[in-house]
């Protein structure tokens, strides 16, 4: 049996142990190949987000420039650039430069204070000391191949400015420098609408409200040192890092800007136990095939360990039946024996005349006599069981009074019980023959095992009607573990030869069959502070117009 | 001798009659100009410069009549507005969106770190009035200063309703270091200048001595709003008050100044920013406020003149938008100048009241280069920067005497502008006090820029 279990835990068990572990290893393999590609793909997702951005300020920049390159002459493109400086709220400053003059406008007496300071930051720019294009682009210096237009980043002090300009004539400049701030102050209003970063492939994604998914992703801007630029940024209670793989730069319109994506923070966004980015269906295919494969694997593995189980059981159950058939044979055995060696030593001892004192001679006949009683008992018990077994003995329950049937058991069982008879007459459907041998039976094993006092008959009517037909006794009990076992058949608990009592475990195994037979049925249940109670519960007589009254029937035809 | 005398007396008053009558603008209802040499009479035969005051006043607006607002109020929750601070801020912003009725539009943005737009721009009826204040009760101080943040908000809720007819106006109350997004005072000024170009005016209060006044003023300056330094939170509910007020005073919007120079040569704009270009001035002016006289002071060098010689030197339009009805205005003014050799008859034609106004402009420059000075540590530079505010106001009391005695309104703000310059000269002369530094620094912007202070009265 332990054998069994050991194999089979070998065999099956940790092979199985094994492949999980090694199925655990590789989920976990593909979670760190799967963060890692999350990680890229978030990257990626900023890169593009930082392309969006500067998509964005490009828009603004090139409707001013192609405004200003539309435009037929220089007093039109003056005035131009007068009305950008004065209303453009994208605008900072507006200039006109000519190769040989450096800056036509705005000139620097009677400049406001604000040109004057632009005019400073880009000197080396207007008097020429530095081409409007970067060196490292342009391929031939000729005026022909020159870009007609650009963005420049401008060093000003720790900071960039963003100069747009057109080549409007030949050696003429147009342009202007961008307003960053308001166009920061954009970003920041429109990141307050929706902070979160969503799917790229539309203008200005940066900005679609992206509430109704997850992952989330919190975008940011920040200058170079990390400082955000446009809020909503870390609770500063949180000192989690961003992720620095997430993080591209705004190059090459705005060098002083980084945009960072991290996960968002906030409780409310947790989308549940999954991390978002599986929820969203990121999981790569590998992955799912694995887990897919884990899971059959795991179903063929219970599957397989049921089975096992059932099986074991089953087996388990056969050794134990032809276990308890061996000992009923040697119980049989033995117990046919017992009165047979009675019987021969008292005939051999009254064939051969030994027992010349007649009182000793009637002793052993009358032995001789119980003894056969006795052997024929156990026959009949021996056929009952067979019967029953069989399903051939046919019980006839009827509506009944059960109070005499009880008194008359009480009166011939040789154990003599105490029985208080019921003041009314109690029915039920029942079979008297039946209910006389069980009740016989368990009377018997109450004298058999409790034989300190006499055992109790207690017949009670149930309030739903039916019956109930208690024996009830003083004696040890029956341990909890194995109440369970002792309607089986062939069972017995003390399987000694030494044993005190005598009988071959079917007496409660037949009184059950027969319970059942009649839809009664038998249970036991301890009794507190010792002692057993087994119950027989009679079914309630059936309403029916043709049957005689319950009152009528036992009165007028009490049961033998 | 006595006909010379009586010669130059009599030309003197010929010019002041022709000056005045001159310079006298045409009656408008929005904005009325005028051009006011400091002197009237310039010395003939050498080169002469003069301060030149071209003031803009705003028309009284009939009894009851005021502009519809477009109000955008910040405010400061960061934790260092905790306890009275917010109390304060919270009281005066529910007082102030009280004060607004059915034709206005109101928003409130309360920022930390984060931004949240407590109130989107809406109709400040009584219904949405309720909702807001409801709201606001709410507002509990914590967090960082993301100031640029939330102007930023403050000015995307003002453009959802941005008119030209309206004043659209946003009021910031803060109290703490910008420490979240751009903090410079340059870079809050560039994002003033562009507000400015979209109608939006920014009007800052600096609470407590914890802010960055420099900044505060730059958002203010270069968006023509008014800036606040409100030492005690208990102020906070009057100047929300005062400020309001403004913003119902507006008698004209975006106004744009022009000053053309014939016969006169426009040198530098003292004060007030602006451009000068071919010898015409352009100043441009978020609004006008009723009642009140915004002034640019040109300082202007004239050609030489001949003794008696009488010619006009300079043109004035100004063009702007009334508020409520959008419709444009313009109003223009000219004056001319006249030339005596006569030094009385020079000192005599004086207008002490633009000669106050320049020195008062001149001391507010100096004393934020003081300031500027004092915080590298030139503590005795600082202090000359003071020592000549106090000996130009000096000379000017000794060479116009005469004149000030006439004009008691002059001669009450010189008088102030003394004691406040001779106050102020000890807290230069060593490291200073925040709570000075911030007082010396806002006075000098609201000087500078002519704020209606509720403070002191010019």
């Amino acid at each position: 049996m332990t054998r069994f279990l050991r194999i089979y835990l070998l065999a099956i068990a940790l092979p199985a142990l094994l492949l999980a572990v090694f199925g655990a290893f590789l989920l976990r393999a593909d979670a760190r190949a799967r963060a890692a590609e999350l990680a890229e793909n978030r990257r990626w997702r900023a890169e593009r987000t930082a392309d969006d951005l500067q998509a964005s300020a490009r828009r603004l920049l090139d409707a001013r420039l192609d405004r200003l390159a539309a435009l037929p002459d220089a007093p039109a493109r003056l005035a131009a650039l007068r009305e950008l400086a004065a209303a453009d709220p994208y605008v900072r400053n507006a200039f006109l430069w000519r190769e040989k003059e450096g800056c036509v406008w705005p000139r620097r007496t009677g400049a406001t204070e604000e040109e004057r300071r632009f005019l400073n930051r880009c000197e080396p720019l207007f008097s020429g000391a530095v081409p409007w294009t970067p060196p490292s682009t342009n391929a031939a210096p000729s005026d022909a191949s020159a870009p007609s237009r650009g963005y420049r980043p401008w060093a000003a002090g720790d900071r960039h400015e963003l100069l747009a300009w057109v080549r409007t004539a030949p050696g003429e400049i147009c342009g202007f420098e961008f307003e960053t701030m308001r166009f920061l102050a954009d970003l920041a209003a429109d990141w307050l609408e929706s902070p979160y970063s969503q799917r790229l492939g539309l203008r200005n994604t940066w900005r679609r409200t992206a509430r109704q998914s997850a992952p989330r992703l919190l975008g940011s801007l920040h200058d170079p040192s990390g400082t955000p630029l446009v809020p909503p940024v870390a609770d500063p209670a949180d000192p989690t890092p961003f992720d620095p793989s997430a993080e591209a730069s705004l190059l090459p319109l705005f060098p002083d800007w980084h945009y960072r994506l991290s996960p968002a923070r906030d409780a409310s966004a947790a989308s549940g136990w999954l991390p978002g980015d599986l929820l969203s269906g990121a999981l790569s295919a590998p992955a799912l095939r694995l887990a897919f494969g884990g899971v059959l694997f795991g179903l063929l593995l219970l599957s397989l360990v049921a089975g096992g189980a059932v099986l074991l059981r089953a087996a388990r159950r056969e050794r134990l039946d032809a276990l308890r058939k061996t000992d009923f044979v040697s119980n049989v055995s033995h117990e046919l024996r017992t009165p047979l060696t009675s019987i021969r030593a008292y005939a051999e001892l009254l064939a051969a005349d030994r027992l010349p004192d007649p009182a000793r001679r009637r002793r052993a006949l009358d032995t001789i006599s119980a003894e056969s009683a006795r052997l024929s008992r156990l026959v009949d018990t021996l056929l009952d069981f067979s019967r029953l077994d069989r399903g051939t003995r046919p019980l006839s329950p009827r509506p009944l009074d059960l109070a005499p049937l009880a008194a008359e058991i009480a009166d011939s069982a040789p154990s003599r019980p105490a029985y208080a008879p019921p003041p009314a007459p109690v029915m039920a459907l029942a079979d008297p023959d039946a209910v006389r041998q069980i009740v016989l039976n368990l009377l018997d094993n109450a004298a058999k095992y409790a034989p300190g006092a006499p055992p109790t008959l207690e017949l009670a009517p149930l309030p739903s009607g039916g019956a109930t037909l208690s024996v009830l006794d003083r004696g040890p009990g029956i341990p909890p573990r194995d109440a369970r076992r002792i309607f089986d058949r062939f069972v017995r608990l003390d399987n000694s030869t030494t044993r005190t009592t005598t009988g071959y475990g079917l007496g409660l195994t037949i009184a059950r069959r027969l319970a059942l037979s009649m839809n009664a049925t038998l249970t036991y249940s301890p009794r507190s502070p010792s002692g057993s109670a087994f119950t027989l519960t009679l079914p309630p007589v059936p309403p029916s117009p043709c049957a005689p009254p319950p009152s009528r029937e036992s009165t007028h035809n009490p049961n033998p | 001798m006595k006909i010379r005398i009586v010669l130059s007396i009599v030309l003197a008053t010929v010019a002041l009659a022709t000056v005045a009558a001159q310079a006298k603008s045409k009656p408008s209802r929005g904005v009325s100009v005028a051009i006011s040499p400091e002197r009237r009479v310039l010395a003939a035969d050498r080169p002469e410069a003069a301060l030149v005051k071209i003031g803009l006043t705003g028309a009284a607006l009939p009894h009851g009549e005021r502009p519809a607002v477009n109000l955008a109020l910040v405010l400061d929750r960061s934790g260092s507005m905790h306890g009275d601070r917010i109390a304060r801020a919270r009281e005066a912003a529910i007082a102030a969106v009280e004060r607004l009725d059915d034709r206005d539009y109101v928003s409130v943005v309360v920022f930390d770190d984060r931004i949240d737009v407590l109130a989107g721009a809406q109709t400040a009826s009584p219904q949405n009035k309720a909702a807001i204040v409801e709201k606001l009760r709410t507002v509990e101080a914590r967090g960082s200063t993301a100031i640029f943040g939330g102007v930023s908000a403050g000015a995307a809720e003002l453009r959802k309703n941005l008119s030209r007819n309206l004043v659209n106006r946003l009021i910031l109350l803060s109290d703490g270091q910008a420490n979240v997004g751009p903090a410079s005072p340059e870079e809050l000024g560039h994002l003033g200048a562009s507000l400015v170009k979209e109608s939006i005016t920014a009007s800052t209060m600096g609470v407590g001595l914890g802010y960055n006044e420099n900044l505060m003023a730059a958002l203010a300056g270069r968006s023509d709003g008014n800036t606040y330094f409100i030492e005690n939170s208990d102020d906070l509910p009057r100047i929300f008050n005062a400020e309001l007020g403004d913003a119902f005073q507006v008698a004209a919007r975006d106004v744009r100044l022009s000053v053309r120079f014939d016969g006169a040569h426009p040198v530098e704009l003292v004060g007030r920013d602006g451009r000068i270009e071919d010898g015409t001035v352009s100043v441009d002016f978020n609004q006008i406020y009723s009642t009140q006289e915004k002034y640019v002071l040109v300082r202007t060098e004239f050609p030489i003149g001949r003794d008696g010689e009488t010619r006009p030197f300079a043109t004035a339009e100004v063009i702007w938008t009334a508020p409520g009805t959008g419709r444009p205005g313009t109003a223009s003014a000219s004056a001319s100048i006249s030339f005596s050799a006569d030094e009385r008859a020079v000192r005599d034609s004086a207008d002490v009241h633009v000669m106050v106004q320049g020195q008062r402009t001149v001391n507010a420059i100096r004393a934020q280069e003081a300031l500027r000075l004092n915080a590298a540590g030139d503590y005795a530079g600082a202090q000359r920067k003071m020592a000549l505010n106090r000996e130009e106001m000096r000379q000017l009391r000794a060479g116009y005497a005469p004149l000030m005695m006439a004009a008691p309104e002059a001669e009450a703000a010189l008088a102030d502008e003394e004691s406040w310059n001779a106050d102020k000269w000890h807290a230069v002369g060593g490291a200073i006090a925040p709570a000075e530094s911030k007082s010396i620094g806002t006075r000098a912007y609201q000087v500078e820029f002519q704020q209606n202070t509720f403070q002191e009265g010019f």
